[in-house]
């Protein structure tokens, strides 16, 4: 036999043995005959994986932390971005609105000499509270309109709002006239008063012909532009003793629902 | 390398396996050891690997070497025939072991087998390097 061919014999016998080895060692470790080697040969091998497993837990925290940061910078990303879209909507939504309004003063029958500017109602109490002013072009004087709806007179102009005085304004003394729907002349003359709140027709002589839900509008008398409309007449008291008849006026307008109205600027 | 220090590595491999590692990297360093060193040697390589690997991983004690010494086996019979620096014969044992093996442990087998086909084709240098250095070393004796 050559050395080769010992040598490979020797090589095979060692396999075989190693062979027999592992099959040796697997069927006494599953009869369980090697329970107690197994278990004290596996202790420092169980302590050093339990560190191999516990480096690999804090580096996935590690990893779940920085996700978790860039997961949070996206977060408040998108509330910015989302912020941003409720002032753009907001924006979007008043443009709407001015953009309805304007429409509807476009069909109103108003001179079309009149130039308008929009302007929104920042407060309302006795007066209304517009945010255009002196800057704006809006003085004293200025009628403030909704389509062709009367709502008060602007009395005093600040920088950037001014201020309105409304038709039921205790103070306010509006000559008016009052027209049947659909005729073109005038069916008599008064005076708009407020009453507790309420717009009341007065001074209107017992000879003219007044009744349920005819139009009141602006004679154009006393500081007040002609032909905006105030109301409609409702329930009249003509008491025949009395000198003048009066009647109350239901206006066509909620002021609280008011957002923009239009400053008739010239 | 050192004898002692390989059964260290392969030591270490073994634990890594058992924690967190799902890839059989021990038969990888032990398929090329075989390759690179002496049958004897390969033998001893593949029996106390295989050991190291059931202790880690728990699995019967002898069967992870029984497994890796007739893989050896058949790979050094194979390499008699085939070039074993063969780009591709390396990776194509290794896949197939590993899908056998896989199969029998019940575990994931197709993309652990793929990544140590890949993992094999890059090491192959090094043990091209190795081989021929053992060729030249038998070379020598001979002469």
């Amino acid at each position: 036999m050559s050395p080769m061919g010992k040598g490979a014999k020797k090589e095979i016998t060692f396999f075989i043995i190693l062979l027999f080895l592992s099959l040796l060692l697997l069927l006494a470790d599953s009869r369980g005959w090697l329970s107690s080697t197994r278990a004290f040969l596996e202790r420092p091998v169980l302590a050093v994986e339990e560190k191999l497993y516990s480096l690999r837990l804090s580096f996935s925290q590690l990893n779940l932390l920085i996700s978790r940061e860039s997961q949070e910078k996206e977060i408040m990303s998108l509330q910015g971005q989302l912020r941003q879209l409720a002032v753009e909507d907001g924006q979007l939504a008043t443009c709407l609105e001015e953009n309805e309004a304007m429409k509807r003063l476009l069909g109103a029958p108003l001179p079309a000499q009149w130039k308008f500017l929009p302007a929104k109602v920042i407060g309302l109490a006795e007066k209304m509270r517009l945010d255009k002013g002196r800057s704006d072009g809006v003085v004293e004087g200025m009628m403030v309109v909704s389509e062709n709806i009367l709502i008060g007179k602007v009395i005093a102009g600040e920088e950037k709002s001014a201020l309105v005085q409304l038709l039921t304004d205790p103070v306010a003394k509006i000559p008016v006239v009052v027209k049947k729907v659909g005729d073109v002349g005038v069916q008599a003359r008064g005076l708009l008063i407020s009453q507790g709140g309420k717009l009341v027709l007065d001074r209107v002589l017992q000879s003219e012909d007044i009744r349920e839900g005819d139009l009141v509008l602006t004679a154009g008398e006393g500081g007040w532009r002609p032909d905006l409309l105030i109301g409609q007449l409702g329930e009249v008291f003509g008491r025949e003793a009395a000198v003048y008849q009066q009647a109350q006026i239901l206006p066509l307008l909620d002021y609280q629902q008011l957002r923009i109205v239009f400053v008739v600027i010239q | 390398m050192k004898f002692y220090l390989i059964l260290l590595f392969t030591l270490f491999l073994a634990l890594l396996q058992g924690a967190v590692l799902p890839l059989n990297l021990v038969l990888v360093v032990v398929l090329i050891w075989s390759i690179i060193r002496p049958a004897g040697e390969a033998w001893v390589v593949a029996f106390l690997s295989g050991l190291f690997l059931d202790l880690s991983k728990g699995t019967p004690l002898g069967s992870s070497s029984l497994i890796l010494l007739i893989v050896c086996f058949a790979w050094r019979f194979y390499s008699r025939r085939f070039d074993p620096t063969h780009p591709l014969f390396l990776a194509a044992f290794l896949f197939l072991v590993s899908v056998a093996w896989n199969l029998l442990f019940k575990e994931a087998w197709l993309v652990d087998g793929l990544a140590l086909a890949a993992l094999s084709f890059l090491a192959r240098p090094l043990v091209k390097f190795y081989h021929e250095d053992l060729s030249r070393d038998r070379l020598r004796l001979k002469v």
